[in-house]
């Protein structure tokens, strides 16, 4: 149950939420006299005040007689809410002439800052009671009360709709006001309209400052030329002579004015005029704009206003050229919706037209509703123009009438084929384009070059690799061949044999290794080559053994202790080489 | 009922479903034909729509749908039929010769704005196979420069390396202009986001809503290209270059 409460005080400012935030101004007089009071309203709706300021009245030229007197409402209406807060002012001017009411402006709860419109106020100077002694009221009260017929316009044309309001002005505090004497005419029907006027407004008569009210509104309907009377109406009151409700009443009556209103001919009717007289609008439906020949065409015009509607009967409906006759045009179906409002006669009808073609080809409809406008007191003509399209269907059309361009016409000049009798079905499927099979295919080529690229490369380097490594598998033969010999003449104590295979080991496995030609080959040549690839005491360990190598040939050097470590240091150099190149 | 039996019969089920939609839409085009041969033009409107509402869908369908919906007067429908089918088939030379006569109807005549000539050129090439043909063609011509390449690469002598040079440039050049094609022609094919005004009018306002303004009225028929989508709202290019919004429901995409 709380949770449902919740939800509906959630929902409730929800909708508060949604209403529309206005700030406005409101006063009840146009002209006041000089040092009489009037009301202003500013009023916040839908929202609250957080922080608001008035005008500066005093600098305006108005002094305040009251207020502000501060009024909150809240409504709820079929769930939807709307709330105000007003702030009225008693105000007067102090001095004659044309005041400018500054606007007031307010900061509501939400941070939201609105402001007013200024009001303008024709003060004027007080007047004498002109009007006492012209009425049938006691002495002192005379003139007090005054009864007006007001009429909507001074001067109507035919089919106009007359307001007619019964408005009393007065000074004094009435009760009980009625009608006695209704106003009568003998050119035309007098007809109340349901009429509530809740606001008292401020007028001035004579340079007298009243407070008025229209008490009833009546209407009728402008009929031939001439001048239509209004009979005087006649109201009663109730006149209290004190506040003391045992003190003494009277009931008194006051008479209106007659009322004349002419009404005058129209001047340049045109040919298209409905007999309308009002305010409207008029738009078209059409469920389709092309048909065939064996259609019909059901197009909905549409008049909607303020006026006396049934005086339409019909929209003209016109096509391009003249005398152009495409269409057989029925009498309109009508569907109306009449009300009787404040404001006299009003609503919506809709003339349903049922149209035939006579011809083929596009063609151009256009209903045209002419009325008279009581605001801009002129002739008024809406038209519209709507393409209509005929197309050939199994009715065959006597004639075929042009489009309303004849070279639109001629551009069609293509034609249609006929139908295929066998059709091939098939289950839309993906795109093969830009799909991942196509993409696949797309790269298996480029995939293919690369793959073949890459294999060549590394066949390349492996068939070095294998002549590297076959190099060396001959180079090591050679040198074990060599090393085998001089230790055989190491063990016969063959000096100059051992030194000479020592010597042709070490030319033969560097000069393969070093690539140095034969005739280029010498210690110096080995030294030079073998720098930065080996220590320098192993290049130095080499140049003493070659070096000793040299000396044999020319000075015996049998001994076999010296010959047995120049074996050892070579094949520890050997060893290391070895392991350089391989 | 034996389980087995159940079994079996469930699992029939969808296979005869399966038989009963294909022969479905079958029927359906037939008595569409038939239809519109007698005439009854609307009824032949329905009978084509129901065939092409099964998970099938057919050119020539389409094409004699747009017949249907122009002997109708509906030329906003026709035209999105006659479109249907080239999308289907780019190279059907009924269905375009039928959209072109029933493009003659369309109120709304718009100037094409800006485009190169050589851009309208290229893409009606384009439209003259469908993107899948042009795709295998691409590929034939690409695998035969690879092929050509591969000689090259190979150097089998002197002779084949000098052909396989010269005519792997000429294929790989001649593939990649069929790429071209077969990109342009899937655009056309399946470029979700052209739609045909349907409606008799729309209005092509400045923003999505009745708030905004008017800033042309098309008429049924004319081509867009939907740039946004924004709830019953869509914000369409117009081939004169104008860009604004319209109501989701006065068009279909195509």
């Amino acid at each position: 149950m709380r949770y449902l409460l919740i939800l509906t005080l959630f929902c409730c400012s929800l909708a508060a939420y949604a209403q529309k935030v206005v700030f406005r101004a409101d006063c009840n007089a146009k002209d006041v006299v000089v040092n009489n009071p009037f009301k202003v309203s500013f009023v916040l709706e839908n929202s609250e005040v957080k922080n608001i300021s008035f005008p500066k009245f005093e600098k305006d030229g108005f002094s305040v007689v009251q207020g502000p007197i501060n009024e909150s409402k809240y409504t709820n209406i079929n769930g939807k809410s709307s709330s105000s807060e007003n702030y009225v002012f008693l105000l007067a001017p102090k001095k004659v002439g044309k005041l400018t009411l500054g606007p007031a402006k307010v900061v509501t709860s939400r941070g939201k800052v609105l402001s007013t419109k200024s009001i303008e106020i024709n003060s004027v100077a007080s007047g004498k009671n002109s009007e006492a002694g012209n009425d049938n009221l006691p002495a002192g009260i005379s003139g007090k009360v005054i009864y007006r017929m007001v009429p909507s316009t001074e001067s109507a044309v035919p089919g106009e709709q007359v307001n007619v309001d019964m408005k009393v002005y007065t000074q004094l505090d009435l009760a009980s006001v009625g009608m006695t004497l209704e106003p009568k005419s003998k050119q035309v029907d007098l007809l109340p309209l349901n009429y509530n006027d809740n606001e008292t407004s401020v007028d001035v008569i004579n340079g007298r400052q009243f407070a008025s009210k229209t008490l009833y509104r009546f209407s009728f309907i402008a009929g031939s030329p001439g001048t239509v009377e209004i009979s005087p109406s006649k109201i009663e009151f109730v006149q209290a002579y004190s506040s003391n409700p045992f003190s003494r009443r009277e009931t008194l009556s006051v008479m209106s004015n007659t009322l004349s209103i002419e009404v005058k001919a129209f001047k340049n009717e045109p040919s298209t005029f409905s007999g309308a007289v009002g305010k409207f609008e008029m738009f078209a439906t059409l469920e389709k704009t092309g048909i065939n020949s064996d259609d019909f065409l059901n197009v909905v015009l549409t008049v909607s206003g303020v006026g006396d509607l049934k005086k339409i009967s019909g929209i003209p409906i016109k096509f391009g050229k003249k005398g152009e006759k495409p269409f057989e045009i029925y009498p309109p179906k009508i569907v109306e919706n009449l009300q009787e409002t404040a404001v006299g006669k009003s609503g919506i009808r809709d003339f349903i037209y049922r149209l035939e073609p006579n011809a083929i080809g596009n063609f151009e409809m256009r209903p045209t509703f002419t009325y008279f406008d009581i605001e801009l007191r002129r002739f008024v003509t809406i038209d519209t123009v709507i393409p209509v399209r005929v197309l050939q269907g199994k009715k065959v059309l006597g004639k075929s009438v042009p489009m309303e361009s004849d070279s639109e016409a001629q551009k069609i000049t293509l034609s249609f084929g006929e139908a295929v009798s066998k059709a091939n079905w098939r289950k839309p499927g993906t795109p093969f384009y830009g799909s991942l099979f196509f993409w696949i295919l797309f790269f298996l080529p480029i995939i293919l070059f690369i793959t073949l690229a890459a294999s060549k490369v590394y066949l390349k380097k492996r068939y070095e690799i294998m002549v590297k490594q076959r190099a060396l598998t001959k180079a090591n033969r050679d040198l074990n061949e060599n090393l085998k010999n001089a230790l055989m003449h190491l063990t016969a104590s063959d000096a100059p044999a051992f030194y000479q295979a020592i010597s042709e080991a070490f030319k033969n496995f560097l000069g393969k290794k070093l690539k140095i030609p034969k005739a280029e080959m010498s210690k110096e040549m080995m030294a030079e080559k073998l720098e930065g690839l080996v220590d320098e005491d192993k290049i130095r360990s080499l140049t003493r053994i070659m070096k000793i190598c040299e000396l044999s040939v020319f000075a015996g050097q049998d001994n076999k202790q010296a010959m047995q470590l120049v074996y050892d240091d070579s094949t520890e150099l050997f060893a290391i080489f070895t392991k350089t190149f391989s | 009922m034996k389980l087995s039996n159940f079994f079996i019969s469930l699992f029939l089920l969808p296979l005869g479903l399966l038989f009963a939609q294909d022969e479905d839409y079958k029927s359906n085009f037939e008595k569409g034909l038939k239809a519109y041969n007698n005439k009854e033009y609307a009824s032949a409107v329905k009978y084509y729509e129901t065939s092409l509402s099964t998970a099938y869908r057919s050119p020539e369908a389409y094409n004699n749908l747009g017949l249907a919906y122009f002997k109708t007067a509906d030329i906003g429908k026709a035209i999105l039929s006659f479109e249907r089918a080239l999308r289907m088939r780019p190279g059907y030379t009924s269905a375009r010769k039928n959209l072109k006569a029933a493009q003659q109807y369309i109120d709304t005549k718009l100037k094409k704005s800006g485009g190169f000539w050589l851009f309208s050129f290229w893409g009606s090439i384009g439209l003259m196979l469908t993107s899948f043909s042009w795709s295998l063609l691409f590929f034939l011509l690409f695998f035969s420069a690879s092929a050509a390449f591969l000689l090259r690469y190979l150097k089998l002598n002197e002779r084949l390396s000098f052909v396989g040079l010269r005519l792997g440039i000429i294929f790989l050049v001649l593939s990649f202009i069929c790429f071209g094609f077969a990109r342009s022609a899937a655009s056309a094919q399946f470029d979700k986001n052209l739609a045909i005004i349907t409606s008799v009018r729309a209005g092509v306002r400045t923003a999505p809503g009745l708030d905004g303004e008017d800033i042309m009225i098309v008429s049924s028929g004319v081509k867009v290209k939907v740039q946004e989508e924004m709830g019953d709202w869509f914000k369409v290019r117009l081939d004169n270059a104008v860009v604004g919004w319209v109501p989701a429901k006065t068009l279909e995409k195509i």
